[in-house]
């Protein structure tokens, strides 16, 4: 960065600071901030975009507000930036805009809502939390507000206009109010972004090639600010200009808010399939760039929605657009359900087929009764479900449900080995629990692991309510409240009594390498007496140098994944314990309608795993867990049937989201395809939660690493996010090299 | 004796399936892919490619069976087995850090690998699947095959047999009431060829196929192509004039030649006399099938 753009950002974060200050109510403040920060956010319209909006994939401005911006959340601000610009450019400012931007620096490093949040964690533990995976111990957390896909249903239904009518009408009802007056200046912003791309599109039709096109979105950008979208093209652009305005990341039902603009046009003669597809990737273009490969979440399908024949041909238009584009995002989830036309169906098997990734599959036979039973919601609300991000549930509409903290299973079973000292990082940070010489059971070892657990979860949990309770003291949310069910109604913000449900999760890694290592340790050490502990854990701590015969052995244990009873049963036992505590512990510590735990790792298990010791499971220091609700790494031999039959046995009503990775060869794919959808159908259809597909060959994925440049449209699907290949970091490179590829 | 089940397995009859492979065979044709199944007992591989040459395996054997020479120095030594002298203690197997040495052949009880078969049913009932009984050839063990048989039955599974044919008329009549669909394999064209190829002549075959057509039990007839053994056009012939022959035949499958069963023979210490052989390809794949007019 030049100097002269570093002195234009720290500018902006005195002007920014400058309207932050000028307004004490927080309704209106954030009012404010939103307006005034889109001239900064949003990129420049280009010349050949069919769809006006986009922002990010770049460093972004000092400070700003974003509900849940890369964990630093609300009122964010990037201080160390600030500080090296600062020192940067220092010399070359007069004395009093140094002044003033040293005020600013010094006004957010307590502002900053996320500073707020840690010092909270200090204050009542004396010690700051973990916000990263590359320290010790067992748990971190950050901060955001995420999990709150919005009724982006409505809005395409009433437009900004019909919002304000709405607003209105509760205003009456109630009083007038600031959270009222702030609802009806963030539409003022949603039409002042309208506005900006409207004016760029005109001007740059001035002299461009794509002339009518341009004239044609400047139209559609006029009209949005006054009325509800009368076409699906007004109804994508107002869609897309609510969310790049508001920084929402996951979409929720688009089929359902585009099914009917869309067969009214077609019927009409005003629109075709292939026009309709042109507007998505050009909007997917946005997506690309924005790169939010662990959010930008679309889902289409599933039971409970109110245009099922409409909303299935925007569905068949999303997947085969999809198809075309092949990116990591949006990650396109469909919803199987109980009569879903074979049509749907086919298709999303082609697209994952052809090694898309896309769409994710998730089961409503499954996901209903189990989220109705885990939420206490009846059947109406349930239907509502969908996952979010890297697969967290939620209700659209009708809750949030963030996810802010991390668990390491694995680690925690380290520790309980070795005292409550963190071997990788020579650091005691668990509770004294005894050595291996003090392990003498194997319930004694399981004691000693959930005394190092069970103190985090308490922690955390107490955490996630600060986490809500810290920002709800700072924003309303507004964007988000307009279209939450119930805000306007009530005139409460978001956190403040508006959403119906306030959940929160809990992202739980290392599961299976746990729960293995478990396993083993029963069978040898405790069962067969082939080693002591005390020798195991040398082993461990030497990473088995001069040990292959005895790691070879554990791996003979018997593993999850295999369809073994005796396996599976203590991954339920380590599942289901971690998900009760998790459960217990939001109900003491949080005033929560709901926290309960997730499997889905993106490519945390990992990474966290590269700063963990060698594990009994017979896993080397530093390498990958166990995936999500996967095997651990290639320990599945005994078939796909097997796999998924023990990927079947997690209790659903215990949790709010678990991942399952199968890969399939392509050729197995192509060739057996009726099989593979029977495999696939009877998994949904019996307990299973959900499917990551990828369709590559192994070999494929190792001439990669080889030949990069040859296998640049190369996706894979890590866990809770799909990406290319080659732009991997080795380690998540290494654990997807080593999951079982299912042959003919 | 078992030495393997396979579940989900695709291509051993329709939908999904676990085929159970029972060991022990009376053919030994030159190009087979399961060598594993031809001694009828529990037998012991060795797998040089991962040895690491550490001479545990030689420590701890009574028999003798392993032995180490030891080569110029900065290479590992080399490992010797005599599989003639292995007695089945599995006391190598324990021992062998790099899982170099492992046995083929497991003795299960019937109810013991129906109860695993059983853990798939969900997968037959939507794919139209069911068990598969493959070998070596599993008439051998024609007791225990009839018990696999008649537990599939009782659990209403849909039941293969793959078989060469040549089991006797009345115990393919046994069989054939508790079998649904019958894979028979037909290798050679020509009795005294088959000998020469097989170890073992193929004229009780016809029997089979001809009470099979009278008493119309299916089957799918699966013709290994070997490329320069049988894909003459004579072989062809025979086997388009078996179909025309016999009504049982409800359908013909190429199966081409893989050389994926060559690390096997090296592991149980048998030679492996077509090394010269290069696996087929798509299109010869499709050449044959066109010969044998298979859409």
């Amino acid at each position: 960065m030049n100097k002269h753009a570093e002195i234009a950002e720290l500018k902006y974060l005195c002007d920014f600071t400058e309207i932050y200050k000028s307004e004490s109510d927080k309704y209106l403040r954030e009012a404010k901030c939103l307006r005034f920060q889109i001239y900064k956010a949003l990129h420049p319209l280009q010349e050949n975009d069919l769809i006006a909006g986009c922002m990010g994939g770049e460093e972004r401005a000092l400070v700003g507000f974003s509900p849940q911006y890369g964990g630093i959340y609300t009122y964010y601000f990037h201080q160390d930036r600030a500080m090296q610009f600062f020192k940067a450019v220092q010399g070359q400012l007069d004395p009093e805009l140094c002044k003033q931007i040293e005020a600013c620096i010094d006004f957010w490093k307590e502002e900053a809502t996320l500073t707020k949040l840690t010092n909270s964690f200090k204050n009542k533990y004396g010690y700051y939390i973990n916000d990263n995976l590359n320290n010790p111990g067992v748990v971190n957390a950050d901060g955001r507000i995420a999990g709150t896909t919005v009724d982006i249903d409505k809005l395409i239904r009433l437009g900004i206009s019909g919002l304000r009518e709405e607003i209105e009408q509760y205003k009456k009802l109630h009083g007038d109010s600031t959270f009222y007056q702030a609802l009806l200046l963030s539409l003022d912003v949603l039409c002042e972004s309208a506005e900006l791309y409207r004016k760029q599109a005109l001007s740059l039709a001035e002299q461009s090639a794509h002339c009518k096109e341009l004239l044609a979105l400047a139209d559609v950008l006029q009209r949005i600010q006054v009325q509800a979208p009368k076409s699906f093209y007004e109804g994508l652009q107002l869609f897309w200009i609510y969310a790049v305005t508001s920084d929402l990341m996951n979409f929720g039902r688009l089929d359902v808010a585009f099914g009917d603009l869309y067969v009214q046009d077609v019927t009409a003669g005003t629109l075709d399939e292939e026009s309709a597809i042109a507007l998505f990737a050009s909007w997917y273009k946005h997506l690309v760039v924005i790169d939010k490969v662990h959010d930008s979440r679309i889902i289409i399908g599933g039971e409970g929605r109110r245009n099922p024949k409409n909303a299935d041909k925007v569905a068949l238009l999303l997947m085969e657009t999809s198809r075309r584009v092949k990116e990591a995002v949006p990650q396109l989830t469909l919803r199987y359900y109980k009569g879903i036309s074979d049509e749907i169906y086919d298709k999303a098997l082609a697209v994952n087929g052809e090694g898309c990734t896309f769409p994710i599959i998730y089961s409503d036979i499954t996901n209903i009764p189990a989220v109705m039973e885990c939420y206490d919601i009846p059947y109406e609300e349930a239907c509502r479900y969908l996952p979010f991000g890297c697969g967290e549930f939620i209700i659209q509409g009708l809750s949030v449900g963030t996810p802010n903290n991390g668990v390491n299973l694995l680690k925690a079973l380290e520790l309980a080995l070795f005292d409550g000292y963190d071997h990788f990082f020579e650091k005691q940070v668990g509770p004294h629990t005894g050595t291996a010489h003090d392990i003498h059971t194997i319930d004694d070892l399981w004691q000693a692991y959930r005394n190092q657990l069970e103190p985090d979860i308490q922690k955390i949990a107490w955490y996630k309510q600060q986490n809500y309770d810290i920002a709800a003291k700072q924003a309303g949310y507004l964007h988000i409240s307009l279209l939450m069910d119930g805000c306007i109604p009530k005139g409460k913000a978001l956190l403040e009594g508006g959403v119906k449900y306030l959940n929160a999760s809990s992202e739980i890694m290392g599961i299976t390498s746990a729960a293995d290592s478990f396993m083993a340790i029963k069978k040898y050490v405790f069962e067969e007496k082939r080693f002591t502990l005390s020798e195991l854990t040398h082993m461990l701590l030497v990473d088995f140098d001069g040990y292959e015969k005895e790691r070879q052995l554990l791996l003979q244990a018997p593993k999850y994944g295999n369809d073994i009873p005796e396996a599976d049963a203590v991954k339920d036992m380590f599942f289901n314990h971690i998900a009760d505590i998790t459960r217990e512990a939001g109900k003491s510590e949080t005033r929560l309608n709901n926290y309960s735990m997730v499997s889905v790792n993106n490519s945390s298990s990992a990474e966290w795993g590269y700063y963990c010791i060698a594990s009994a499971c017979g896993r080397h220091k530093s390498k990958p867990m166990g995936n999500a609700n996967g095997p651990s790494l290639g320990c599945d031999v005994k078939g796909m049937t097997a796999l998924l039959n023990s990927m079947s046995k997690v209790d659903n009503t215990r949790h709010v989201g678990v991942i399952n990775n199968i890969r399939f060869s392509s050729e197995l794919f192509k060739n057996s395809y009726e099989k593979i959808k029977a495999l696939l159908t009877t998994f949904y259809e019996h307990n299973g939660v959900e499917t990551n597909i990828d369709v590559v060959g192994a070999e494929d994925l190792q001439q990669a690493m080889v030949e990069p440049e040859k296998y640049k449209n190369l996706m894979v699907r890590i866990g809770g996010f799909s990406a290319r290949f080659i732009e991997l970091d080795p380690v998540v490179q290494y654990e997807i090299l080593n999951r079982t590829t299912y042959v003919a | 004796m078992v030495f393997d089940i396979q579940r989900f397995s695709l291509h051993d009859g329709p939908g999904i399936r676990t085929t159970v492979f029972l060991k022990g065979c009376p053919l030994r044709c030159l190009w087979c892919h399961n060598p594993e199944s031809f001694v009828a007992g529990q037998q012991l591989a060795y797998n040089a490619g991962i040895c690491t040459g550490c001479g545990l395996c030689a420590e701890v054997c009574p028999h003798g069976v392993h032995s180490f020479v030891r080569s110029n120095i900065g290479f590992p030594q080399t490992h010797k087995v005599d599989f003639a002298k292995c007695q089945q203690c599995g006391a190598c197997i324990e021992q062998c850090p790099a899982k170099a040495l492992k046995f083929f052949g497991t003795s299960m009880s019937s109810n013991d690998v129906i109860a695993e078969v059983l853990q798939d049913s969900k997968y037959y009932a939507s794919s139209g699947g069911g068990i598969t009984i493959s070998g070596g050839e599993p008439t051998l063990q024609f007791d225990f095959l009839m018990e696999l048989l008649g537990l599939s039955k009782q659990h209403g599974l849909h039941a293969v047999v793959e078989t060469y044919g040549l089991a006797s008329v009345e115990k393919t009549k046994q069989l054939a009431e508790l079998t649904d669909l019958f894979l028979i394999d037909y290798k050679v064209t020509g009795e005294e060829r088959h000998k020469e190829l097989t170890g073992m002549g193929n004229a009780r075959l016809y029997d089979t196929l001809a009470f099979l057509s009278k008493i119309g039990k299916p089957v799918v007839l699966r013709c290994p192509i070997i490329p320069t053994i049988n894909d003459t056009s004579e072989h062809f012939d025979a086997i388009l004039k078996l179909q025309s022959t016999y009504s049982c035949i409800e359908k013909l499958e190429v199966m081409p030649y893989h050389s994926i069963g060559v690390s096997k023979w090296k592991s149980t210490g048998q030679d492996y006399s077509l090394l010269h052989l290069e696996n087929p390809t798509e299109k010869d794949k499709k050449k044959w099938e066109e010969l044998l007019h298979i859409s």
